[in-house]
């Protein structure tokens, strides 16, 4: 058993940013939880990574947990990470690994841990370790090397910290030397009485959460509801969880709030699906949309996911009775294509009658033009299909679907008899291939 | 998907004459279009229609128009939307005169066959051709055809594909849909430039009279405004007549170009007709297709409607027609486009211009 003691440094050296500023997200944070109440650490993994590694060990490990605040002294510094005690009141020494190298770099002020060290030893650190109570750094930041900060405590912890100093301090000699304690009027000292540490954990900071688009594809000028479901986080369990997307890129705001409150088209509140509902703004432009979401709770834990929306221009158009509408493309692109349309009611009136023609113009001529009606969709159908020296049926088909649509074929010879049978699955809102000469369609 | 169905995924046989039946478990958009490739390697198109496997009720149906002959051929398809035998005749009727009724036209089919009717029967899910011959040296003959389900048996679904040949190239085909008789029909119609030159557009309509007695048709035509261009007509089709002319010959004082909507009544059910478009190309060959008519007994509704398959550049251009298919209606519509990949498409499109001699 190694029993470590503090070295008190006389000097400060330096001076950082105040121990109740919130977490840096690229830090690791450790979630304490005593017997007189609970704190969150945020290991300076990038200011003393070995040091804070060399305590992350310890705690992935579980060795703090069961381990109690052996020695508290007012106003300078509470220690842990030394001992536990059994319920049959035998102390044992917290296992320590290999000693890490000293990494001295930021003042010990009140709210920073650092570790212990063996006297005249400065890479002497394992396993024992101290929250300053205090600005401590004209003490400790000269001493022995001086004592390595390595993490320190989060939001309002301290409280709890100080409440702990706040018990009664006994000296029983050992382990039990300026030790607090929780109703010990005298006698044997057992487990209960000591302010044991319950467990660490550390947190996981990603809140995971995902998101769709319904509909995924949208034209500018309609509704489209954005929904997030977020898994809580745990140890702790989240609270006040937000979520905001940033809807600038369809016209909306850089910060939307997403609600789980029953409100802007969520369905249930309370249930972690966070719900708005938003207008794609006329000015939008088509294609793909990317929607960044960011996602946050209480102790700052944060998470990131995407909404994919695709966006589409439209067409606008009004018929009178006895009128029309004729619409011609120009022909003019670099490269040739092909998909289909889908003519929808702007504002609820009854579907016109629809006319495709095609032309087809190779080398300037005009050599074929085709008069395609427009159609409802169906789900099956059957067409008169001829391979035959320089004829070639072809079929066109498009899924205006937002899943994939499942399609069963099969061929039937004059005699009645099937044959050639298949399958295929066309993708949400696919049309694959092209007319594009004469030996493919 | 847009493959021929010799291609991967359908991979039909190299050579076949028979039918495809698909279904799919969510509503799709499909069209079928029959591909010939002339003597001269040019890719000439023609639509087919999608039959529903669940036939129509009713024991006939029209092709408003067919010509044979002088360089013209007709195939008449049926296609057997039922899992059972079916059976009818197909029943071919020439012009008639102002005074006179049709009467049957004889043909001589490409299997030899001559006559004016003809039986079918077709097997279960499966189709039937009947081809005229276009024998050398004959005369055009046009007129209509009637298909004529035997008696409990039910319709089946078809389509006529009449084709053009000059000079040994075969340099047009249209496929005409099967029509039901109605009452009263419109029809999108286009003329532009000096007919039979070059870039001039000529729409006309074949219209055939399904009763066995005279009838009398109204025209009317309007812009694409809806405003009427006060040229009313009218004109008698004798019993199982037929008449096929272009607009500028219903309305010599027509004012070109001009695009907008025919309306066609009678007073009874007994009208069926076909808009056909003649556009006359950089060759001085006749480039022809038909543009559907809408019936204005049809019963409207507010679904989404769906142009299957566009192409654009490379050669191609696609015009979309959209129209007032029934009395009072109005519409104010968005049409959005998407590509093959379904990602919105960015297609440009423009009010359809008047063609242009370069």
């Amino acid at each position: 058993m190694i029993h470590k003691k503090l070295t008190v440094v006389l000097v400060a050296l330096l001076s950082i940013a105040t121990a109740q500023a919130q977490t840096d997200n690229d830090r690791t944070t450790v979630y304490v939880d005593t017997v007189l109440g609970s704190f969150s650490i945020e290991l300076l993994d990038d200011v003393s990574p070995n040091t804070a590694a060399n305590f992350l060990n310890y705690v992935r490990d579980g060795d703090y947990d069961g381990t109690f605040f052996h020695r508290a002294i007012p106003g300078f510094i509470l220690q842990g990470g030394g001992f536990s005690m059994g319920t049959n009141g035998v102390v044992s020494a917290v296992p320590s690994d290999p000693p890490v190298a000293n990494e001295f770099r930021l003042p010990n002020i009140r709210g920073t841990i650092a570790m212990a060290k063996l006297p005249g030893d400065p890479d002497s650190a394992t396993n024992q370790w101290f929250v300053n109570l205090a600005d401590n750094s004209e003490i400790l930041d000269a001493q022995n090397g001086g004592f390595t900060v390595f993490a320190r405590v989060l939001g309002d912890g301290m409280g709890v910290v100080d409440a702990i100093v706040a018990q009664p301090i006994i000296s029983r000699g050992g382990a039990i030397s300026n030790t607090p304690t929780i109703d010990y009027f005298g006698g044997v000292i057992s487990r209960g009485h000591l302010v044991n540490i319950n467990s660490m954990t550390v947190i996981e900071y990603t809140l995971t959460s995902t998101g769709i688009a319904s509909p995924a594809s949208a034209p500018t000028g309609t509704s489209v509801l954005f929904t997030v479901t977020v898994t809580p986080g745990t140890n702790p369990a989240s609270t006040g969880i937000t979520v905001t997307a940033d809807l600038s890129s369809i016209g909306g705001s850089a910060a939307e709030t997403l609600f789980d409150d029953g409100t802007n088209g969520d369905v249930v509140s309370g249930d972690n699906v966070f719900s708005f509902l938003a207008t794609v703004g006329s000015g939008t432009s088509s294609g793909a949309h990317s929607i960044t979401v960011n996602v946050s709770d209480s102790i700052s834990r944060t998470g990131t996911t995407s909404l994919a929306l695709t966006v589409s221009t439209r067409q606008t158009f009004s018929i009178s009775d006895r009128g029309g509408v004729s619409l011609s493309s120009e022909g003019a692109s670099a490269t040739t294509v092909s998909g289909y349309g889908r003519v929808e009611a702007d504002d609820g009136s009854t579907t016109p009658e629809g006319l495709a023609i095609f032309g087809f113009r190779p080398n300037g001529i005009l050599v074929s033009e085709a008069g395609v009606p427009a159609s409802a969709t169906l789900q099956e159908g059957r067409i008169f299909a001829e391979i035959d020296g320089p004829v070639r049926t072809g079929l066109a088909i498009a899924n205006p679907n937002d899943t994939a649509a499942m399609i069963a074929f099969f061929f039937t010879n004059s005699d009645g008899i099937d044959s050639g049978h298949g399958s295929l699955t066309l993708g949400p809102r696919e049309q694959n291939g092209t007319i594009s000469g004469r030996r493919s369609l | 998907m847009a493959r021929f169905l010799d291609e991967d995924p359908f991979n039909g046989a190299s050579a076949m004459r028979s039918t495809f039946t698909f279904t799919s478990d969510l509503p799709v958009a499909v069209i079928a279009l029959r591909g010939l490739v002339n003597e001269r390697s040019e890719f000439l198109m023609t639509t087919l229609p999608v039959a529903p496997l669940s036939p129509p009720a009713g024991g006939t149906f029209y092709f408003p128009h067919f010509t044979d002959g002088g360089g013209w051929t007709t195939q008449v398809i049926l296609v057997n939307p039922t899992d059972a035998p079916i059976a009818g005749n197909v029943q071919f009727f020439g012009s008639g005169s102002e005074t006179e009724a049709a009467d049957p036209a004889t043909l001589t089919l490409a299997d030899g066959r001559t006559g004016s009717e003809f039986t079918y029967s077709i097997a279960p899910r499966s189709a039937t051709r009947l081809e005229t011959a276009n024998p050398a040296g004959s005369t055009q003959q046009s007129g209509s055809v009637r298909v004529v389900a035997d008696p409990g048996s039910p319709v089946p679904s078809g389509v006529s594909v009449f084709a053009y040949e000059r000079g040994g190239i075969t340099v047009s085909e249209a496929g005409v849909p099967a029509s039901t008789a109605g009452a009263a029909f419109r029809v999108y119609v286009e003329a532009s430039g000096t007919p039979e030159q070059p870039h001039s557009v000529r729409s006309g309509i074949a219209l055939t009279n399904t009763s066995s007695a005279p009838v009398t048709v109204s025209l009317e035509l309007t812009d694409l405004d809806g405003t009427a261009t006060g040229l009313p007509e009218s004109l008698t089709i004798p019993a199982s007549g037929h008449i096929a002319r272009f607009i500028d010959q219903f309305f010599p004082a027509l004012t070109t170009p001009f695009s907008g909507i025919l309306r066609v009544t009678s007073t009874a059910t007994d009208i069926a007709l076909v808009g056909l478009r003649l556009t006359t190309n950089e060759r001085n060959d006749l480039v022809i297709t038909t543009t559907p008519p809408s019936d204005e007994s049809s019963a409207t509704n507010s679904t989404d409607l769906f142009f299957p398959h566009f192409v654009d550049s490379g050669g191609w251009t696609t015009q979309f027609i959209l129209f007032s298919g029934s009395p009072g209606q109005t519409a104010s519509r968005v049409i959005r486009f998407t590509g093959q990949d379904g990602q919105p498409l960015e297609l440009p499109v423009a009010p359809t211009a008047a063609p242009t001699i370069p």
